[in-house]
């Protein structure tokens, strides 16, 4: 029973090691690295996913844990009532009616979470007054495997997208072959390309910088090697024609 | 008998034992699991450190290394799912489900051998293109117009497509044959809520396959038609790719139930029969399965949710998304409650039962985040997908794992070796737990890339190849187990678990 014991614990040491390492880093991830509206109010609905997600999962842990030490076998022969009888349907157990109760309880977490997610499903769809100047409306089209940008002044740039800060920008996304997807992790932006279909999504970033956009969705053998770069630079500079570096 | 002989190989042709089906499913899908495994470790070797080179892309046929990564990961996913995991659970439904019930054979034996070997040529067929110059590149969901002879003119695509035609073939004629047995093949003592819970899951995965897969077989013959005979049912003028993705969709999101049901049905067996108590409110879990099964075909649109459709649609599959986390959460619930009051042993089958139930929560856990159309925004494409069903497949392949302990002993005669059980356990269940949990926190990183420059995202890599390797010497061992003990395993008695279900009469 020790050697039980010891593993019991042994495996709740390791099992809490790989979750506290991971939460660890997970935080510093999203602390770093990110900017503009989307990330900060996605990162809020994250956080309580995760919230309500790790109480309820170490909820469970906890109790399946605890039985599972609790009535670990000291005799293997059955109580009477428990006899199998080959061929015997055994009686039905158990009146799990308050198993209903405490999912419903789970499920009016989650529709408060549903709440939060119909918020942001709408806060993606429409670009709010007053979250910046703008809007700055762009023409995002992907190919195999480059990114083109098309500006309202009828500039041109690949594989850069350079915007303002502080300024809505929308982008109409399409895609001139196969089904790409056009990403920006740092500003919680995804969309889908498609062919002879345009998808819209709009951004307000605060802070000058580079962000990496990559293609998330299979669209062949350079599929790796579809990235591409957000350059957001102060308005100032954009107004002077920084834009025309990437002229083509 | 030499199992080479005229003889012996005469009759595993000809057989039509429901049995010796069973048998044969069981060795085939083994064998289909290992392709997927070696694929699998192929995969994580890749992408170990950041840079890696093409390390073993280089022996690709041609010298497209990406192309040959793509196939790989292609293949990784459709044998996994297809060939390996939703079969391997059948090779069970084949052998004990006519026994559970008292049947004399499954309704139609001829067409039940049917059923195997179309099942046998269907994935020997999508798996030939890695010889004849390439296996489908385009990733297990097909996603048109990736698939046009425009962008993949190999015949890749074309073997794939055919192989699932005969797997699809293969599915009907076996749920067709499933639910006649069930149904009206069963002794006349056994009323159909005395049918063991293993047989009502087979009866809902059967039930499901029905439902969805002549879906993917009219979406295939169109893409067929499309690749040979110059049919226009994908253009993209006429909006196809949406369109495919919600025929492929209605079909791709219940497989993944078609995949997990048996297991349940495998858990629910075990656990009971390891802890000396019945199971824990059994017709709620029947309930739960139906609602379930029911609701799994109405969610389909969450894997779309970033394609521009209507957000009104995305608020109601956000919803119906997180409405079927009830059910298969009052499935587990029971489960675990089960163990109350019991006497728990841990033979290997039931360490296997409970280790699945614990991969099983986190797996569950987390798809509730991506139920949510917002948080999926942003976590579609990435490494934190991947995590989040391997976590549910890796349950699931547990959960059967724990059957082959199980029901070993009825199938071959023969006791597997605890010991190398109990190592069999520890290096699956931790080495599934370290491979797929650093992936997690990789939401920045798309899937299916095949170098990455982004350093910091190495270490969680380096930890997830490790887990692999773990997980791959640990199947070594079960390959060993399952060779030696089938020779020089223990015998056991008639009824070695103590069960009540009638198989082991």
């Amino acid at each position: 029973m020790k050697f039980f014991q010891i593993k019991i614990i042994g495996l709740a040491l390791l099992l809490g090691i790989f979750f506290s390492e991971n939460a660890l880093a997970c935080a510093s991830c999203v602390e770093t690295g990110t900017t503009g509206v989307h990330a900060e109010k996605y990162d809020q609905l994250m956080n309580w996913y995760l919230l309500t997600g790790g109480s309820v999962s170490l909820l469970v842990y906890g109790w399946f844990i605890w039985l599972i030490y609790k009535f670990r076998a000291k005799d293997t022969v059955p109580d009477p009532d428990d006899m199998p009888k080959l061929g015997v349907a055994p009686k039905h157990r158990g009146d799990p009616t308050w198993t209903w109760f405490v999912t419903a309880a789970i499920f009016a977490i989650l529709m408060g979470l549903t709440a939060g997610t119909i918020n942001m499903v709408e806060f993606y769809e429409n670009p709010e007054e007053g979250w910046g100047d703008g809007p700055l409306t762009v023409k995002v089209s992907a190919h195999q495997y480059y990114w083109k940008f098309e500006y309202p002044n009828g500039n041109v740039s690949y594989d850069v997208l350079l915007v303002p800060i502080n300024t809505i920008v929308i982008l109409e996304v399409t895609s001139d072959d196969v089904w790409h997807n056009f990403a920006v992790p740092s500003l919680r932006l995804k969309i889908d390309a498609i062919p002879n279909r345009t998808t819209v999504i709009w951004f307000d970033a605060p802070d000058v910088g580079d962000y990496p956009i990559s293609c998330m969705e299979l669209c062949g053998s350079k599929h790796t090697e579809m990235t591409g770069k957000l350059v957001l630079v102060e308005q100032i500079d954009y107004k002077n024609g920084l834009d025309a570096e990437f002229e083509s | 008998m030499n199992a080479f002989s005229t003889e012996s190989i005469n009759r595993w042709l000809r057989t039509t034992n429901h049995k010796d089906v069973g048998l044969m499913y069981f060795v085939a899908t083994l064998i289909f699991g290992f392709i997927g495994l070696l694929l699998s470790l192929l995969i994580r070797a890749q992408l170990y450190q950041p840079n890696n080179g093409t390390v073993w892309l280089d022996w690709a046929p041609g010298d497209d290394s990406g192309s040959f990564y793509n196939s790989v990961v292609t293949m990784h996913g459709a044998v996994m799912v297809l060939f390996f995991a939703s079969p391997l659970s059948f090779a069970f439904a084949n052998y004990v489900v006519p026994l559970q019930i008292g049947a004399k054979d499954m309704a139609f034996p001829r067409l039940n051998a049917l059923s195997f070997w179309t099942f046998l040529f269907g994935g020997l067929v999508a798996a030939s293109g890695f010889v004849f110059g390439g296996a489908a590149d385009v990733g297990w969901t097909f996603y048109s117009p990736l698939t046009s002879v425009e962008y993949s003119p190999g015949n890749g695509v074309n073997l794939a497509g055919v192989g699932l035609v005969l797997l699809i073939i293969s599915v009907t004629a076996s749920t067709i044959n499933f639910i006649v047995t069930i149904l009206f093949h069963r002794e006349k003592e056994i009323k159909i809520w005395d049918m063991p819970i293993f047989t009502w899951t087979i009866l809902f995965t059967v039930i499901l396959m029905l439902t969805i897969f002549p879906v993917l077989l009219a979406a295939l013959l169109m893409l067929v038609g499309d690749r040979l005979f110059e049919t226009v049912f994908y253009s993209p003028e006429t909006n196809g790719s949406i369109l495919w993705a919600h025929l492929f969709w209605f079909f791709g999101h219940p497989e993944v139930y078609v995949v997990l049901l048996p297991e349940l049905g495998v858990l629910a067996e075990i656990i009971p029969v390891f802890s000396k108590k019945p199971l824990y409110g059994k017709r709620y879990i029947i309930y739960s399965l139906i609602v379930g099964t029911f609701l799994s075909v109405i969610v389909w649109v969450h894997h779309m949710f970033i394609t521009g459709i209507d957000p009104l649609l995305r608020e109601v599959m956000s919803i119906t998304t997180e409405l079927i986390s009830i059910p298969f959460a009052v499935i587990m619930i029971c489960m675990i409650a089960t163990l109350y009051n019991g006497k728990i042993t841990f033979t290997t089958a039931n360490l296997f039962a409970l280790g699945a139930i614990g991969i099983f929560v986190i797996g569950g856990v987390t798809g509730v985040f991506l139920s949510s159309a917002a948080i999926d925004y942003h976590l579609r494409g990435t490494y934190y997908i991947v995590a989040h069903f391997h976590y549910t497949l890796g349950s699931v392949v547990l959960g059967i794992v724990a059957g082959i302990y199980y029901w070993y002993p009825l199938m071959f005669g023969r006791l597997l070796d605890e010991k190398l059980g109990r190592w069999h356990f520890w290096g699956s269940f931790f080495g599934t737990i370290m491979t797929m949990t650093p992936l997690f926190i990789l939401t920045d990183m798309p899937r299916r890339v095949y170098v990455y420059e982004e350093t910091s995202w190495g270490i969680y890599h380096q930890w997830a190849t490790v887990g692999a390797i773990i997980v791959f010497i640990s199947q070594l061992l079960f390959l060993y187990n399952l060779v030696q003990s089938y020779s020089h395993g223990k015998k056991p008695g008639s009824n070695p678990w103590g069960a009540s279900t009638l198989e082991w009469s």
